[in-house]
């Protein structure tokens, strides 16, 4: 596989992206580190060179075949821009679907889904990281935990891990009814708006641990509680039109799970959820109802039952056998059916550990989710580093209601948080 | 230190053009800084980036236009 030529068929994840992406829904998500000190030209163009055949499974070009669509490698460079643009612009048809951007002190990369999902794009920003700051002449960089340019590609990385660890087992399908959705309305023209939210991680955590809850599940909480203000604060007949069930979509990262090392997609999403039509929750309510929701909905069985859905629905023999004009009419009309299930999507990256020399160059990581749908209109990407943990929204609608309202949520909570425009 | 004044990246004493963006660079007095002078046409990317926003912007707005001056 590690030949000049070859092909990929899309992983389980991937296969709704092509159909699906638009100039606004990209599907591209970007993770960007701000160091220290503005980035050398040199040393930058310098290390990409050096990690341009590391990773030859995002050297692909997307094709459309009579079943599926395919990626097929391309020995083209590594594309590389000034970052002088909204974040998570959508790939040209013919062109790599990543980029690396630079910027003052910023690098960036940006994946679209398609590739993989955001642990493999961070793998990616770290080996660059790494190499970059060797070339700029910090030999602490060495210690740095990421793929060396000098190894060869393992095979594992290029695999669909969903596939191999599919088994077949129960998983019938879900019904789940639609959910509340921001009432806002979107930008025209439309247009992402990127907000982030700078929080000290210690205070937050501490918050999360003395109301005994994990740090995602609190923001989870906290986005639900905003969701339920923003609902009880329509007009009553707005209200009674309106889904009353708030749910977020939380991706999980199943090399969590399974020893994998993938570096395509391999997530999964756990959707908990509240019902408004029961009463008003409390804050307290909605903590705990997220907490058991998130410990039952990440246990390993459910979480292999999902895969196996998923899974299940690619390998059925009429799916298979439908032309791929046909497929994209069914995976449109299926996303747009997705996205109505959920209210909003928290995802977190987790806490970037480097060691304590590094985190000397480095100030912090960001985390931009790809564009929301003009149904969810919000997101929110989440990523620790040091004592910084940046919340970002990705926003199209022409309010910042729900920004404004989490940054009031958390100042009243006692954290103290900044917010500034990507 | 010299720094391109479009992308901010630093830039090596003898390099006459950003490598990232493409602009060209001139020092200035104090040699602390590099400015624009003039865009080499295959490389300005952020400038061909504002053109397509405009002209989306533009497309996008065709419809309401229409919609307005209908008769």
């Amino acid at each position: 596989m590690q030949d000049d030529a070859f092909w990929l068929r899309l992983d389980n994840a991937a296969k709704i992206y092509p159909s699906v992406r638009t100039d606004e829904l990209t599907s591209v998500f970007r993770i960007s580190v701000l160091l220290k000190e503005r980035i050398k030209a040199k040393a930058f163009l310098g290390a990409i060179q050096e990690v341009e055949n590391r990773f030859p499974y995002y050297k692909v070009v997307l094709k459309p075949g009579f079943f599926w669509y395919y990626l097929e490698h391309h020995r083209r460079p590594i594309p590389v821009q000034p970052d002088l643009d909204i974040p998570c612009r959508a790939f040209d048809k013919q062109s790599f679907m990543f980029r690396v951007l630079a910027r003052d002190n910023r690098i960036s990369v940006e994946f679209s889904h398609i590739l993989t999902d955001a642990a493999g794009g961070f793998e990616f920003l770290k080996c660059l990281l790494r190499v970059y700051l060797i070339h700029c002449g910090n030999p602490v960089a060495h210690n740095i935990p990421a793929l060396l340019p000098s190894d060869e590609p393992g095979q594992e990385e290029y695999e669909d891990a969903y596939n191999r660890y599919f088994r077949k087992t129960v998983s019938p399908r879900m019904n789940l009814r639609a959910s509340f959705h921001l009432p806002f309305s979107l930008n025209r023209p439309s247009e992402l708006k990127v907000l982030t939210m700078e929080i000290p991680s210690d205070q937050i955590l501490s918050k999360a641990r003395y109301c005994g809850v994990s740090l995602t599940e609190y923001l989870i909480s906290v986005y639900m509680f905003l969701l339920q203000d923003i609902y009880e604060e329509l007009p009553l007949l707005q209200q009674r039109t309106n889904n009353r069930i708030i749910r977020i979509e939380v991706p999980v990262n199943l090399r969590n799970f399974y020893p994998s090392h993938s570096m395509r997609n391999f997530s999964l999403y756990v959707l908990p959820e509240i019902d408004m039509r029961l009463g008003h929750y409390t804050f307290e309510e909605i903590l705990e109802t997220v907490h058991y929701l998130m410990q039952l909905e990440t246990n390993k069985k459910l979480i292999h039952k999902i895969l196996s859905r998923n899974v299940g629905g690619e390998r059925n023999l009429i799916l298979k056998r439908i032309p791929l004009f046909l497929k994209s009419f069914l995976f449109n009309t299926f996303y747009a059916l997705g996205t109505s299930r959920y209210s909003g999507v928290v995802t977190n990256l987790g806490n970037v550990k480097l060691p304590r020399e590094i985190s000397e160059l480095i100030d912090k990581f960001i985390f931009v989710p790809p564009p929301p749908s003009k149904k969810l209109k919000v997101n929110c990407g989440v990523i620790g580093f040091g004592n910084k943990l940046m919340l970002c929204f990705g926003n199209v609608t022409s309010s910042n209601t729900l920004e404004n309202k989490f940054g009031e949520f958390l100042r009243k909570e006692g954290l103290p948080c900044d917010i500034h425009a990507y | 230190m010299i720094y391109c004044k479009k992308c901010g990246v630093e830039l090596d004493v003898g390099m006459s053009r950003c490598p990232l963006c493409g602009k060209s660079v001139s020092r200035h007095a104090g040699g602390t800084a590099a400015e624009q002078e003039e865009d080499d046409p295959a490389m300005s990317t952020g400038h061909k980036w504002d053109l397509q926003r405009i002209r989306r912007r533009i497309i996008q707005a065709i419809p309401s236009l229409k919609r307005i001056f209908h008769t």
